[in-house]
């Protein structure tokens, strides 16, 4: 089907820190589930939006209806963790990667890569002593601007 | 008496009332969908030249319908309401349904939302208002 491989990579190119599928699931017309998992709640109506968008760009006769499925952090870890590991490891990878090119190149390198994911300046949780939260502070959400969101739209 | 017009009051009050308890976000975002979907048909019903499901002709001949009956519903209301808005609110409430029955998470009170059912009550009372004959 037309660009519909694709959508997943430009899932991806906007929101990197998500887990996406599709999946065909009725027999008769042309209804594909789009599963998104780990998804921060405050940025899934723009992810609705995104694909309801290409949705109607990529088929407006009908073809295709892509339904957004979205699964929160938290019903990630509850219901599928084995793709919140996945997460989490790409997470703690993109940011060992971001960490590089920060200003202070000069600091010591710290030999446990969690301290680069929650010093106390980065993570007011860390700074109370909260410990409730159990999914890591990810380095892209925290570097991304407001103005990298609005180009996704 | 009309059937789906009923029904759709019905599904609707349904939801609402189990809402307003806070009672079982499943049932009611089906409920919600349904209402919705009910009320899609009814209009659908009521216009000078409904629309119909898309066929095709099979290797004997035979005419097949080939839109599934929700897709039919969607087209509906995209192609005779022509608003944005209302065709956010429908494809919304479907993928909430679809949460609520077939996935392993549930519907969140984000989900339903003040703002989110009073998209889907203007839709529900333009879709019932389709014509003079709604009771």
């Amino acid at each position: 089907m037309k660009d519909l491989n694709n959508i997943i990579d430009r899932i991806k190119d906007l929101f990197p820190d998500i887990h996406v599928e599709i999946e065909k699931h009725v027999v008769i017309g042309g209804e594909y589930e789009v599963s998104c998992y780990g998804i921060h709640e405050n940025r899934s109506d723009k992810l609705v939006s995104f694909i309801y968008d290409h949705n109607d760009e990529l088929y407006p006769n009908y073809e295709i209806e892509l339904i957004p499925i979205l699964y929160t952090k938290e019903e990630t870890r509850e219901h599928f963790p084995a793709i919140a590991d996945q997460l989490l490891i790409e997470s703690i990878s993109r940011g060992l990667s971001a960490q590089r090119f920060l200003p202070s190149q000069d600091m010591e390198w710290p030999t446990n890569p969690c301290v680069c994911l929650s010093t106390p300046a980065q993570s007011p949780n860390y700074a109370t002593g909260n410990s409730s939260e159990t999914w890591p502070i990810n380095p892209v959400e925290m570097t991304a601007t407001d103005e990298t969101y609005a180009n996704a739209a | 008496m009309n059937t789906l017009w009923d029904k759709a009051q019905e599904s609707w009050e349904t939801a609402e009332m189990l809402h307003k308890e806070d009672l079982y976000l499943n049932c009611v975002a089906n409920r919600f969908y349904y209402a919705l979907f009910q009320a899609t048909k009814w209009h659908n019903e009521q216009l000078a030249e409904p629309l119909k499901e898309k066929t095709k002709r099979d290797r004997n001949g035979t005419e097949r319908v080939v839109e599934h009956t929700h897709e039919f519903a969607r087209r509906i209301i995209d192609e005779t309401l022509k608003s944005v808005e209302h065709s956010r609110t429908f494809k919304d409430f479907k993928r909430f349904r679809i949460k609520a029955d077939y996935k392993k998470h549930n519907v969140s009170k984000h989900d339903l939302s003040s703002y989110n059912i009073s998209k889907a009550q203007e839709l529900l009372n333009k879709l019932l208002k389709t014509g003079d004959n709604s009771q």
